[in-house]
């Protein structure tokens, strides 16, 4: 177990930077996910922490100790693959050995440890099978059966679960979690899944354009989203932007109607957007709830059983509210969707940064 | 046809496959698409032709080995009394079984050379992204007319003793054939996913037991195809043996078909007899691998 620092790291595939100045704590034990769209560099970092990708510049850490000139062979890590990477000539049983017999372990060491984590991946009775010869879910087992039995500073894993069916992401994603904790060994989880990352990492550090937006507990990085691609990616249905000019204590939005401004955001900036999640919007039914409103006219309704989906126009633009209840509203029907003041996101416009709330 | 003789016959030829592959698609596969008679009747028209066109010289080869010397300079295609003298005479006067064996041995053993040399530097100039310039260097070499590295080679081997030597020859197809074989073996290694040697070196692998270990085993069908290939360039190769393997001790095939000739005429029967039985282990070698084969003619080509 190590912790992992990235420092400055900078990486330039032929001129195009795909990394740009990156800082990273991973401490010991730590479950960390990189988050972020398709492009974003994240896979990239991994595969900079794991040694098959040089650094442009910048530095990476293992336990304070720089590692950049080290092979993958010498820095000790393990790491499942996208495509799992089994040895298809090899059986499941040296394909979990590989690692141990490339490092000299004792026969029966190596043949303990393969006991062991066949055992507790329930891989027992396929050991003498081929990578061909198993199921989607087996292989990805396999995968991490050979991180596991290496005892490495750190677990590395490239989107380990986006190639398995939505039933079995959800109870891989279980085992993972469970594995990882029984272990406790410092874990770094690459996914564009952002519910996979909130559900696993102790911290998720979001990417975009090769540059870390945020760090922080899922948790926090949903209810204080440090700019507006954070609040964006972080939570589904996404959150409606709506922006606004400042007026003295509100904000008019577009239609002209206008949202009152709480006085801890006394020092926000003319122009803003304003940012509401779906789940913080209700339709009003009557006026008496005492909460502000906005004006809408329902547009699209999508129903998924548990919730509903309603998408309507308002405030210049369209607005997703998550319905808890089979009664909608018909589609064309002006409705006023409620909403509470303090649950709302503000960003400066020009910056797209986080209005932070000022106690005074 | 009826669909069940349809489908009796696809049955019959998926089991005689390699044979009947050729047949069938013109016969059922027109068929099958519901083809008028009159259609069905010129695509085999079509397929008759293009077949001649293949096999005509092998019949016109085949043909003169039953003529004597007189009937083949009257040009015509059939003979009206038949001979077998050019049989026992092909191999009576010249060694021919021998000229054979030594042109394998040359093909082969110049195979496996290509391969100790070529396949560890495909490697590391596909995958470990090493040399790439002079992977498209060795390329370029190939281009090049191979009458142009006669001379230079004539004396190269002289200096080293190795004119009329079986290490010669196995030496000089062993090299020749290496750009070619380079790019072949690309195809295949490209096929086998880069994430295996990252596995393998994250799993603490060298950067050659990873190769010993995890791509030679994955590369092997497509090493057996490039070997075969290269062993056919070897065994048909002529403008060198023609100069480095005069000597009967190592005179290999190509070079003895060109030899049938007397004073002051050619011997065409026999250099007939000699050409069939020449081709006769390498279009067996081929067959025997036809499906390997076209895997290594295609690897480099299609991705």
């Amino acid at each position: 177990m190590a912790s992992i620092d990235i420092v400055d790291l900078h990486k330039d595939f032929g001129g195009h930077q795909v990394l740009k100045n990156l800082n990273l704590s991973v401490a010991e034990g730590e479950f960390v996910a990189l988050v972020g769209p398709s492009g974003c560099g994240k896979s990239t970092l991994l595969r900079i922490i794991a040694g098959l990708e040089p650094a442009s510049s910048g530095l990476v850490v293992f336990d304070g100790k720089p590692v950049n000139s080290n092979p993958p062979q010498a820095r000790n890590v393990a790491m499942v693959f996208q495509s799992y990477a089994l040895y298809p000539h090899m059986r499941v049983r040296d394909n979990l050995a590989f690692g141990l017999r490339q490092r000299r372990y004792p026969r029966a060491e190596v043949e303990r440890r393969i006991a062991n984590a066949a055992k507790i991946l329930e891989l027992d009775r396929y050991l003498d099978r081929y990578p061909r010869q198993l199921s989607g879910g087996q292989r990805q087992r396999v995968a991490m059966g050979r991180a596991m039995v290496r005892e490495p500073v750190a677990f590395l894993l490239d989107e380990p679960l986006s190639n398995l069916d939505a039933q079995l992401r959800v109870s891989m994603r279980l085992e993972i979690r469970g594995l990882q904790e029984r272990l406790g060994v410092t874990t770094i989880y690459v996914t564009h899944d952002q519910v996979e990352a909130i559900t696993l990492a102790d911290r998720i550090a979001l990417l975009n354009g090769g540059e870390i937006m945020q760090v922080d507990s899922p948790l926090n990085l949903y209810d204080r989203p440090a700019n507006r691609f954070v609040a964006g990616f972080i939570g589904s249905p996404a959150m409606n932007f709506v922006s606004g000019v400042r007026s003295d204590d509100c904000i008019r939005i577009p239609d002209g109607s206008v949202i009152p401004l709480a006085p801890q955001y006394a020092h926000a900036p003319g122009e803003l957007i304003v940012g509401l999640r779906p789940e913080h919007l209700s339709v009003l039914n009557d006026a008496s709830s005492g909460l502000p409103t906005i004006h809408a006219v329902v547009r699209h309704v999508e129903r998924l059983g548990a919730e509903t989906e309603i998408y309507a126009e308002g405030c210049g633009t369209r607005l997703c509210v998550r319905h808890f209840g089979r009664e909608v509203p018909a589609i064309g029907t002006p409705v006023r969707l409620a909403y509470d003041p303090g649950r709302l996101h503000l960003f400066d416009r020009t910056t797209e940064r986080r209005v932070t709330e000022r106690v005074s | 046809m009826t669909p069940t003789a349809i489908a009796d016959w696809n049955r019959y030829a998926d089991k005689h496959r390699k044979l009947w592959r050729v047949v069938r698609v013109p016969l059922t596969g027109a068929a099958a698409a519901g083809w008028p008679i009159a259609m069905r009747i010129l695509s085999l028209l079509a397929f008759g032709l293009y077949l001649g066109f293949f096999l005509l010289p092998i019949a016109f080869l085949v043909a003169l080995t039953f003529k004597t010397r007189d009937e083949v300079l009257l040009g015509r295609f059939l003979t009206g009394k038949p001979t077998l003298e050019n049989w026992w005479k092909a191999f009576e006067f010249i060694d021919l079984t021998g000229f054979i064996g030594h042109s394998l041995l040359i093909a082969a053993a110049s195979a496996i050379l290509t391969l100790i040399v070529a396949t560890p530097a495909t490697y590391a100039v596909t995958r470990l992204r090493h040399g790439e310039f002079a992977g498209s260097l060795a390329l370029s070499s190939y281009i090049a007319p191979p009458i142009v590295a006669l001379l230079p080679l004539f004396f190269l081997m002289r200096v080293f003793g190795l004119l009329n030597s079986f290490a010669g020859m196995i030496l000089v197809y062993g090299f020749m054939n290496a750009p070619v074989a380079y790019w072949l073996l690309r195809g295949f290694i490209e096929k086998i996913p880069a994430a295996l040697d990252e596995a393998a070196w994250i799993d603490g692998s060298g950067f050659f037991n990873t190769f010993r270990k995890i791509t030679l085993p994955l590369l092997a069908p497509g090493m057996v195809a490039t070997g075969l290939i290269s062993l056919i360039l070897s065994y048909n190769e002529f403008l060198f043996a023609s100069l480095f393997a005069q000597d009967e001790a190592v005179r290999g095939l190509t070079v003895a078909i060109s030899l049938f000739q007397g004073d002051r005429f050619v011997n065409f029967g026999q250099m007939a007899v000699a050409s069939l039985a020449g081709i006769l282990p390498i279009y067996l070698i081929a067959l025997l691998f036809q499906n390997r084969l076209v895997g290594g003619l295609t690897a480099g080509g299609v991705k």
